[in-house]
């Protein structure tokens, strides 16, 4: 038996089925199964959008899965960058979400802003925005499959440009649930004006 | 301040049917029908409530720190401070004050 194989290319013999190593399985250029961390479920890009719409995004492959966008902001204005659940290709609008969220930022010297909500039929990351300024985020989502509440976690950096103060920068650091225990299958985020982001975003599974 | 209605479509103006880009699973598509009437609620909405509630959030971000506002007071008088502080609730007014 050898005890290693060098070879440079390994394909998939079943067509559909991918190659599975020890538990884990190769298929497409993803890695599932196994102690596998992070897989990327989808990717693209977007200019001068109102809104990213995905479905069919979460299924019961993962139960976590982590968002990430990086790009600008494309019109100023202090808007939220707000999220709801998608099922069946559908929006759900249930005023359930909760959401505190910190907002430190430094004018002049230094401050904080904080935000609650309680009933809101979005989930929420504060944010500012500054025409052709970069706009970033980071969102996990947890559990919009399971039978128990979808929870989001997430992180925002932004500039914007305050008026008194002049430009600036600012970090959103918020978590909200959405008490409702939906099979979610996809995702709608959107500015809370009617600001438009550029830039790519990638989708990540994780268990 | 202007109404529900008045923000929807003021919206309308801003961002007519046909104009509005969502990129949705893929592929970028320009909102019609429901989902676009759906989406000027939401905006108009969103509007809406920063106009009857945004002043207060603005004031707070745009207040100089507590430690800023005692040295100005200290190095420049209460006439002075109240200058500053004037200057930021008239560029945030409350509605109806």
């Amino acid at each position: 038996m050898a005890s290693e194989i060098k070879v440079d290319t390994i394909s998939e013999k079943t067509s559909g089925s991918g190659v599975s190593i020890d538990g884990a399985v190769i298929k497409d250029g993803k890695v599932t199964g196994g102690a596998a961390g992070l897989t990327l479920i989808t990717s693209g890009s977007v200019s001068a959008a109102t809104a990213i719409d995905l479905d069919n995004i979460f299924t019961s492959t993962f139960v976590n899965y982590l968002i990430t966008f990086n790009g600008q902001s494309n019109e100023s204005g202090n808007e939220d960058l707000r999220v709801r659940m998608n099922a069946g290709g559908s929006q759900d609008t249930t005023a359930n979400n909760t959401n505190a969220g910190a907002t430190p930022y430094k004018e002049g010297s230094s401050g904080m802003n904080v935000e609650t909500a309680l009933t809101d039929t979005y989930y929420r990351m504060i944010a500012a925005w500054l025409n052709g300024q970069p706009f970033t985020f980071m969102l996990n989502v947890l559990s919009p499959q399971a039978t128990a509440n979808t929870c989001f976690h997430s992180s925002l950096h932004s500039m914007y440009n305050s008026g008194s103060h002049g430009a600036s920068v600012a970090s959103n650091i918020a978590a909200g649930i959405k008490s409702e225990t939906t099979s979610f299958d996809g995702i709608y985020i959107y500015a809370g004006g009617s600001q438009t982001m550029t830039g790519s975003y990638r989708v990540y599974g994780y268990n | 301040m202007a109404t529900l209605e008045e923000h929807k479509a003021q919206v309308k103006i801003d961002k007519p049917e046909g104009t509005v880009k969502v990129h949705k699973n893929g592929t970028d598509i320009f909102i019609e029908g429901d989902a676009y009437n759906a989406w000027v609620d939401d905006v108009a909405a969103s509007r809406l409530d920063k106009e009857q509630n945004g002043w207060e959030e603005n004031r707070i971000r745009e207040y100089p720190t507590i430690a800023d506002q005692l040295d100005d007071i200290y190095h420049n008088g209460l006439d002075a401070w109240k200058v500053t502080i004037k200057k930021v609730k008239d560029d945030n007014p409350k509605p109806g004050e």
